[in-house]
């Protein structure tokens, strides 16, 4: 599946965690989202991402907390440092074959002292 | 807002008239405005040191901020640390992760971290885990907002509850 994200250099932590995660689960399915333009950040930032990854080493960890705290452990450095949120979706290829949704994430609701995105309900 | 500052100068001026008239000042017509400002300022200096600000928590050990996360986990068998309250999140994952809990009936605990600065980072050390919200169920940490997801889905957090539940009575 090819990713939605844009491949060119003016996003360079997308990159980043797209590299991490290619190295550290040599994943059958793997997609970055940057979903920072849903929240009150200037445009273009890459803070807040969902990442979906589908592999095989998921076969053997069934524990959803043990796969998440893997993919947390692979991008460390990002989350110490730009990365504000991280929403994840971790797969075993037979889990992904008979369900492929994800989920949506939640509307921002201004945390952090940032305002609720303007174009957004209420 | 005009007429919102009147009244809160009109009010002002009653509880100094008040002082005035204690201190058999009363002969003082007109509160000057240099008055008015000290009395307002005392005031605040009387709030700033009747409530905790977000630095008395700042200044806490992290050993004491952990003691202080463990009591909270020791003490409430379903314990959610999230931005805002259970009625208003400030966050879109924490409501995720409120509302799932609401679906239970129970009678759940939370933490709003960004009025605990020293919670907020305290409690993302102390479950190895860089995100809020974060969802503690009997002691056990459970996960964030993704995994509560997932969890309620496939009935596992519900028998968690149900647990819990048995724990409360």
């Amino acid at each position: 599946m090819s990713s939605t994200s844009p491949r060119v250099p003016s996003f360079p932590v997308t990159e980043s965690i797209r590299q991490k995660l290619a190295d550290a689960f040599h994943p059958q399915v793997l997609e970055v989202i940057n979903e920072s333009h849903m929240h009150n950040v200037p445009k273009n930032s890459e803070t807040h991402f969902k990442v979906v990854v589908v592999s095989e080493q998921f076969d053997s960890i069934k524990s959803p907390l043990q796969r998440h705290r893997l993919v947390n452990a692979a991008l460390a450095t990002e989350l110490e440092g730009p990365v504000h949120a991280l929403s994840i979706v971790a797969k075993s290829p037979a889990q992904w074959e008979s369900n492929q949704s994800i989920p949506a994430s939640p509307n921002c609701k201004g945390g952090d002292g940032s305002l609720p995105k303007k174009s957004s309900a209420s | 807002m005009l007429l919102s500052n009147r009244s809160v100068v009109l009010s002002l001026t009653v509880i100094l008239a008040a002082a005035l008239a204690r201190s058999a000042l009363a002969f003082t017509a007109a509160p000057s405005a240099a008055t008015l400002r000290s009395v307002i300022s005392s005031t605040a200096t009387t709030r700033s040191s009747l409530f905790l600000s977000s630095e008395d928590f700042t200044q806490e050990t992290p050993e004491a901020t952990k003691e202080r996360i463990e009591a909270l986990i020791e003490n409430h068998p379903v314990l959610l640390f999230m931005k805002g309250s259970k009625l208003f999140p400030q966050c879109g994952f924490s409501n995720t992760a409120s509302q799932i809990l609401n679906s239970f009936n129970i009678d759940y605990h939370t933490v709003d971290v960004l009025s605990d600065e020293a919670i907020r980072q305290g409690i993302k050390d102390y479950s190895q885990w860089p995100t809020i919200p974060q969802l503690y169920v009997c002691g056990e940490f459970i996960g964030g907002s993704d995994i509560m997801i997932e969890m309620y889905q496939t009935g596992e957090l519900g028998e968690m509850i149900e647990k819990a539940k048995a724990d409360m009575i």
